[in-house]
């Protein structure tokens, strides 16, 4: 994925032939790496508004689930109260 | 001979560079796409749910650790495929992705789907995606595929999970009808890999895979099939009666099922097998004598999406209508 896919100086055997081909056109390698890295960058970016997305969602049912919480905590402390002075 | 670090770098039929669509197929799009597919229902059949976005993610995370596991099986096997008609063109055996990037690429994204996973769905789910992940990736690939026939029995537990994770994504636990849809992937897995190792079998034999036939013979692993194929589809009932399912699975799971065993019964009475591998790489292609196995192949995946379909069409779709066998277990 990075310069190391670049194409290595040949060897006079068949198997490294296509890499020689491949180094004649070295172009093709730099447009391939950079549409790469475009990929990668937009993943990158996918993978941040999906973490701020679980974190501003979990943090509003939290908040919620805690005014709950209080709510009914309230509730119980003046029902108590009510019932201490009956 | 090849050794699995210079595939990468001799690279054999392309002398293109990588393209971000390469590492795409590196991830095994159609499988992923069953995954999503049999997560979705087991997370819809579930009886809790999560936040909408909570769940897409979720199952979004359950994808990517699919295709994690995918990228990583073909690295590994990036030697064999390399001998084989059906997975020669692969990336990695092409030459055109290096197998150390799809081992990063794999690991990478495992860990990523593992942490979206953590976090928005619950930490049980997390880790059998992790667990999921591990066991296609070093149980099946590594140690039970090149070793024994019985590989995709035990492997195919990986492809199993999916409907089990998604159930957890919903409820944060495992109850018995979780385990029913692990089981009916499980017991499909046999039958369906074995009718396609039927017609390739030379294939396997060439890259020393010891698939059911070839190291076992056509005529057990036409046996097999069919004994696998009548443990599932009575199994695939076990649905409607714990009330997961309802009419319409019941018909799908009754009539599907029926033709599933005829198809079954045909490849035993058939020489499927017996005249080696199809000429071409194609996935349906095929000799005369193996068209029982190609056929069952294709209909095995039909049948077990129609049975998941119809499992989202009653619960996402409000087609549930109750049998009086619901509830019985």
């Amino acid at each position: 994925m990075t310069d190391e896919q670049a194409p290595v100086a040949p060897e006079s055997t068949d198997e490294t032939v296509t890499v020689v081909e491949a180094a004649q056109n070295p172009q093709d390698f730099i447009k391939a790496r950079n549409r790469r890295n475009v990929m990668i960058a937009l993943s990158l970016v996918g993978f941040m508004v999906l973490i701020f997305s679980i974190t501003a969602l979990r943090l509003t049912q939290n908040i919620a689930a805690r005014q709950d919480a209080l709510a009914t905590e309230q509730e119980a402390l003046i029902s108590d109260e009510a019932l201490a002075e009956e | 001979m090849e050794t699995r670090s210079n595939i990468a770098m001799t690279g054999h039929a392309s002398s293109k560079p990588a393209e971000w669509r390469d590492y795409v197929s590196l991830m095994k799009p159609r499988v992923m796409t069953l995954v999503v597919f049999t997560a979705f229902a087991g997370y819809v059949a579930a009886p809790m749910s999560i936040h909408p976005l909570m769940a897409a993610i979720s199952i979004f995370a359950l994808a990517l650790g699919a295709g994690a596991a995918g990228a990583l099986n073909m690295a590994y096997d990036a030697d064999i495929d390399l001998k084989m008609r059906r997975t020669r063109l692969r990336p990695v055996p092409l030459g055109k992705v290096r197998q150390e990037d799809a081992y990063g690429f794999g690991l990478v994204a495992s860990a990523l789907a593992v942490v979206l996973m953590t976090l928005s769905a619950n930490m049980f789910a997390a880790a059998m995606l992790a667990f999921s992940i591990f066991f296609y990736a070093v149980i099946y690939t590594m140690i039970l595929k090149r070793r024994t026939p019985q590989n995709i029995v035990i492997g195919g537990a990986a492809g199993a999970f999916p409907p089990m994770i998604g159930w957890v994504i919903a409820t944060g636990g495992v109850s018995l009808d979780a385990v029913i849809l692990f089981s009916i992937v499980f017991l499909w897995t046999p039958p369906h890999s074995w009718a396609l190792a039927l017609y390739k079998s030379g294939d396997y034999a060439d890259a020393g895979v010891p698939m059911m036939p070839v190291a076992k013979g056509p005529k057990r692993t036409r046996l097999e099939i069919l004994i696998y194929s009548l443990v599932l589809t009575p199994f695939a009932l076990a649905p409607v009666l714990t009330g997961l399912g309802g009419l319409l699975y019941g018909l799908a799971a009754l009539l599907g099922g029926a033709v599933f065993l005829i198809l079954a019964w045909r490849i035993y009475n058939s020489r499927a097998g017996e005249a080696g591998s199809a000429e071409d790489g194609a996935l349906y292609a095929v000799r005369v004598g193996d068209k029982a196995a190609r056929d069952m192949f294709a209909y095995s995946i039909g049948y077990l999406a129609t049975l998941f379909a119809a499992l989202i069409a009653e619960h996402a779709l409000g087609a549930y209508i109750a049998t009086p066998l619901g509830g019985i277990l």
